[in-house]
């Protein structure tokens, strides 16, 4: 472990994969490179990264004049954005149709993402967090929209450009409020500053600011956009959103919600607007999602509900415990926020396994109906199983990962006395599991129209038995899995616990 | 009469909600990206006002100061309008020429 005595070093894995990203795009411009061999480069300097931050310590330590802080959720959530890049990238080289013959960009595009999501989970300052989410954004939205020439592709990114430039405005204005009231743009100094009392301008400010992350994660009123960016989007894409740009929305809500407005007067205003966001996008996403028949839309609905879930574990984070007067142990936050990652993880193992198979069946199929799915448990028993164990995952059925995701989710608001968002969690679970059982019943119960067996390369092949296990295996060993979600997160906070998460009252 | 932080405040304010009926009710794609443009001008006023307007409780003697902060803010936001903007139009362009047209009515590829 590196306990780096310069903090600056811990920007190494940031500063390295920046430095390959344009290295690479300057490269492409002169070298005349296959597609192959740029999407290996990305790769090769994806693992660099990944390998760099995992011999980082866990912190915490704010550095750069408080606009970063390196802690154990960063350092997760770095390894977490870096393994869904090297997921991406692999699938748009190897499994999907390529997306375009000319330059290397949509290879080094999701480069610069990941660079953004990093920092998202980096940033201790709104000054970092809205440069960040910019990069983020932008960034997605050339690759929303990179099939120019494909009409859906491109209705799909303009009406993500205009969704994320308003969610931008909300945003900006909503810390021009928060900085103007408290004088300071630093998560740690607002969070001193609003100990006790919350100016009603600082409590706009706060709204404001949960419009424009409520954008990046999907949740209702503000999940317009989702299916139909989902649908119009390339799978690789489409992948990326559903898990990095959530996964950076939620780790920045986290921050906000529980870092900047954790005290008892932000949490008076935040907790009840997020309960019952939560119980919309569990209701909207949840039986939006039944009658759907296109996959993707039908996982861009399912991925609402999804923000449902994982907000109840944010809001059980703070929740005041029954019979306790003065509010939010840390013990009780860092339940909340390990429900959230590993949420997140067996959501990231459940999504690309479903858009790998997604990917390759785009290849073959005329379409990405349920009803083109029909036999294909006949055609391709890998693709078919792969694509049931991973709705089957996202429907949170026992032993699989999902399952334990949902039970963390269930356990927290149990013990926290959320009752009736436990309702809703519920009732949205078992709805869940009706369209989630759509597209298997098509799979093995259905006759297929066309009986050519679907080949599946060798290392797609073994990328999915990967992915299977993983999906069965996290489930049956959850403890083991939960807490090695937990240790990462620990690692070294137990000296530092007032400290680690920036959760000081 | 003197102008005062709330005043620059309620320009803001006008504006931003000026962008929000705009980006709602307009059916041109490049005006609702103006009226987008619009919202994030109205942020950066509001930053500079509260910047301009920053006072120190503890001293009574020097009631408004620049604070600084607020101003650099404003700096990383016109850098970021301008590089969402340069995407932003591009995508509109592109759409033109696969279209014919900017109208969102016709954006009608993907629906429920």
């Amino acid at each position: 472990m590196i306990n780096a005595s310069y903090h600056i070093a811990y920007f190494a894995p940031v500063i390295l994969l920046t430095v390959w990203a344009l290295g690479l795009l300057l490269a492409e411009a002169f070298i005349p490179l296959t597609p192959r061999q740029t999407a290996w480069t990305a790769l090769a300097g994806l693992l660099l990264t990944g390998l760099l931050t995992l011999a980082f310590d866990t912190g915490p330590w704010i550095f750069w004049s408080g606009l970063c802080k390196w802690d154990g959720a960063a350092k997760f959530f770095n390894l977490f954005f870096v393994a869904t890049a090297m997921l991406v990238i692999w699938m748009g080289d190897e499994v999907q149709e390529p997306v375009s013959h000319d330059g290397g960009e949509f290879v080094v595009l999701p480069l610069f993402t990941t660079i953004g999501l990093m920092l998202l989970a980096m940033a201790n300052d709104f000054m970092l967090l809205f440069v960040a989410l910019e990069l983020v954004t932008i960034s997605f939205y050339i690759l929303v929209a990179y099939q120019r020439r494909n009409p859906a592709a491109l209705e799909a990114g303009i009406k993500y450009l205009i969704l994320g430039g308003l969610s931008s405005a909300f945003l900006i204005m909503g810390i021009a409020y928060i900085f103007g009231l408290t004088g300071t743009t630093r998560f740690d100094a607002i969070a001193l500053e609003l100990q006790f009392y919350l100016r009603t301008g600082v409590a706009f400010g706060m709204l404001l600011v949960l419009i424009g992350i409520g954008f990046k994660i999907a949740m209702v009123p503000f999940h317009i956009w989702a299916p139909d960016v989902y649908e119009g989007a390339p799978n690789s894409i489409t992948a990326f959103l559903s898990v990095g740009s959530k996964a950076g929305g939620f780790i920045i809500l986290m921050r906000v919600v529980l870092g900047v407005f954790g005290g008892p007067a932000g949490v008076g205003i935040w907790v009840p607007v997020l309960s019952v966001v939560a119980i919309l996008s569990l209701i909207l996403g949840n039986l939006a999602a039944i009658p759907q028949r296109n996959l993707k839309r039908l996982l861009g609905y399912s991925s609402i509900g999804h923000t449902g879930f994982i907000l109840v574990a944010v809001i059980g984070a703070v929740t005041l415990l029954p019979g306790q007067s003065s509010p939010l142990y840390i013990t009780d936050r860092i339940t909340g926020q390990i429900a959230v990652s590993v949420y997140l993880v067996t959501y990231l193992l459940a999504t690309f396994t479903a858009f790998i198979v997604l990917a390759v069946l785009n290849r073959r199929l005329p379409g990405l109906e349920i009803h083109h799915l029909a036999g294909l448990s006949q055609r391709s028993p890998l693709l078919a199983a792969a694509f049931a164990l991973s709705l089957i995952s996202l429907a949170g059925v026992p032993p699989l990962s999902g399952f334990v995701a949902k039970l963390m989710v269930i356990l927290v608001a149990w013990n926290h006395g959320l009752y009736t968002l436990l309702f809703f969690v519920i009732f949205a679970a078992v709805a869940a599991l009706y369209y989630y059982l759509g597209p298997i019943k098509a799979m093995y119960w259905s006759e297929p129209l066309d009986e050519t067996p679907i080949r599946v390369n060798l290392s797609t092949t073994i990328v999915l038995y990967v992915l299977i296990v993983l999906l069965i295996g996290t489930g049956f060993w959850a403890q083991s899995f939960s807490s090695f979600v937990n240790n990462s997160y620990l690692a070294h906070a137990a000296t530092h616990a007032a400290g680690s998460l920036a959760f000081k009252q | 009469m003197e102008i005062t932080l709330n005043h620059y405040l309620a320009v803001a304010a006008v504006f931003f909600v000026i962008g929000l009926m705009g980006v709602i009710m307009r059916r041109n794609l490049l005006i609702i990206y103006m009226s987008l443009e619009m919202m994030l001008q109205a942020a950066n006023l509001t930053f500079v006002a509260f910047s301009r307007f920053y006072s120190y409780p503890e001293s009574p003697s020097r009631p408004y100061f620049n604070h600084i902060d607020g101003q650099v803010f404003v700096f990383f936001v016109i850098t970021v309008a301008a590089a969402e903007v340069a995407v932003g139009l591009a995508l509109i362009v592109a759409l033109y020429r696969l279209k014919e047209t900017t109208q969102v009515q016709n954006l009608t590829t993907l629906k429920f």
